[in-house]
């Protein structure tokens, strides 16, 4: 019994050992560690060498999703299209628990397309667009507009009427042509999203120092 | 009297053997009918364009065309789509009938899908063709059954990507 067990030990070890010395498959050769790390190799480096420097900024990628708010009152019977409204970031953005976008900063959009309700039940049309924001003069390019949806309605487009239309007039004849669509109204404060074009680069802030000691110069006493 | 008390026998229960059939039916179409929509190629945006089934103007095309230009992208027919992949950038379309033409003008993002419905209104003498923006919730609420559009009531670069082979 107790010689069974031995055995089956160092058959375990013996095994282990060839395992190691030997791998069974060459694909599956483990890499040397700077070719499998690439650039991260820096920060598996011993804890004995100088400490990686801190990256050179905070990026903020492209397509990093951005709550906004238009600050113009839009609609596709009062806007025109090619004109420029303002937006204002609504949430801060932060990379690395740093903020680098603050809230309230302010941007601009663009009205792509507009078009008033019309005969027939054709609903009126708006298409929008995020230009970019302004950070300390320094533009944030953005792209991605969307309005925040609820359920099936948009307001990119107003009440369809064209239903109702086609119904009326293969009923009453053509008195279902004059039958209007809906406007869409955007209020200003409305909520959108966004996203950035671009990779953003912003400066890490420096680390917090300690206040400057003054020199505390003891008053003179002047002698008479 | 004794047949027209079967006859109302079966009139009752009628609807309740339809209602308990019709579920799995409509199960298995709307699982046929799920619409999986490709992502665009790598540095391109697409719009999918469509129009829902209908009698209304059901004899009629709505043919897309860019704006300013001869040749049409492609004609939706009552239940039809295609799609269409795009460059980035702001694009106009159009959308022509007998009695008047109507446009739209998108801005195609990078990566994304939009969507377009077209819509056949009523006109004096014909019916008249009607582009607007759309949502993909839109799409999938009220476009149940979606079929392509046959390949060759499409330009020749809408066909190389609905068509692919």
């Amino acid at each position: 019994m107790g010689g069974s067990i031995l055995f089956s030990l160092v058959l375990a070890a013996l095994l282990q050992q060839a395992s190691a010395a030997v791998p069974a498959d060459p694909a599956q050769v483990p890499e040397p560690a700077a070719a499998q790390d690439g650039a991260t190799s820096v920060t598996t480096a011993p804890a004995a060498e100088a400490p990686a420097p801190a990256p050179a900024g905070l990026l903020l990628p492209k397509t990093t999703p951005l709550i906004i708010a238009i600050e113009k009152e839009l609609g596709s019977k009062i806007s025109q299209t090619g004109e420029t409204f303002p937006i204002r970031l609504v949430q801060a953005v932060s990379v690395d628990g740093v903020e680098v976008l603050p809230a309230g900063i302010t941007g601009q959009g663009e009205v792509v397309h507009a078009k008033k309700a019309g005969l027939a039940g054709a609903a009126g049309e708006l298409v929008l667009a995020a230009r970019y924001l302004d950070f300390n003069g320094r533009r944030i390019e953005l792209r991605s507009f969307r309005f925040m949806e609820a359920g099936e309605s948009s307001l990119g487009k107003g009440q369809d009427n064209t239903g109702v239309s086609n119904i009326t007039t293969a009923v009453a004849g053509p008195i279902g042509f004059f039958i209007g669509g809906g406007n869409t109204n955007v209020l200003p404060g409305t909520v959108a999203n966004a996203k950035t074009r671009n990779d953003e680069l912003f400066e890490r802030p420096a680390p917090a120092e300690a206040a400057p000691v003054e020199p505390q110069i003891e008053p003179r006493e002047e002698n008479p | 009297m004794k047949k027209l008390l079967t006859a109302a026998m079966l009139a009752a229960a009628l609807p309740l053997a339809l209602t308990t059939a019709a579920p799995a039916a409509m199960a298995e179409e709307k699982a046929e009918a799920e619409l999986k929509i490709p992502p665009p190629p790598p540095g391109k945006g697409q719009i999918l364009f469509y129009r829902t089934g209908g009698l209304s103007g059901a004899a009629l095309g709505c043919a897309v065309f860019d704006v300013g230009a001869e040749d049409k992208l492609s004609s939706l027919g009552a239940g039809k789509y295609f799609i269409l992949v795009s460059d980035p950038g702001p694009r106009s379309f159009t959308v022509k009938s007998l009695e008047t033409k109507d446009a739209l003008t998108l801005e195609i993002e990078e990566g994304e899908t939009q969507f377009v419905r077209c819509k056949i209104k009523t006109g004096f003498m014909s019916g008249r063709a009607d582009i607007g923006p759309s949502t993909e919730t839109e799409f999938r609420t009220k476009h149940k059954n979606p079929k392509m559009v046959d390949a060759d009531d499409m330009s020749e670069a809408v066909r190389k990507t609905n068509y692919p082979g």
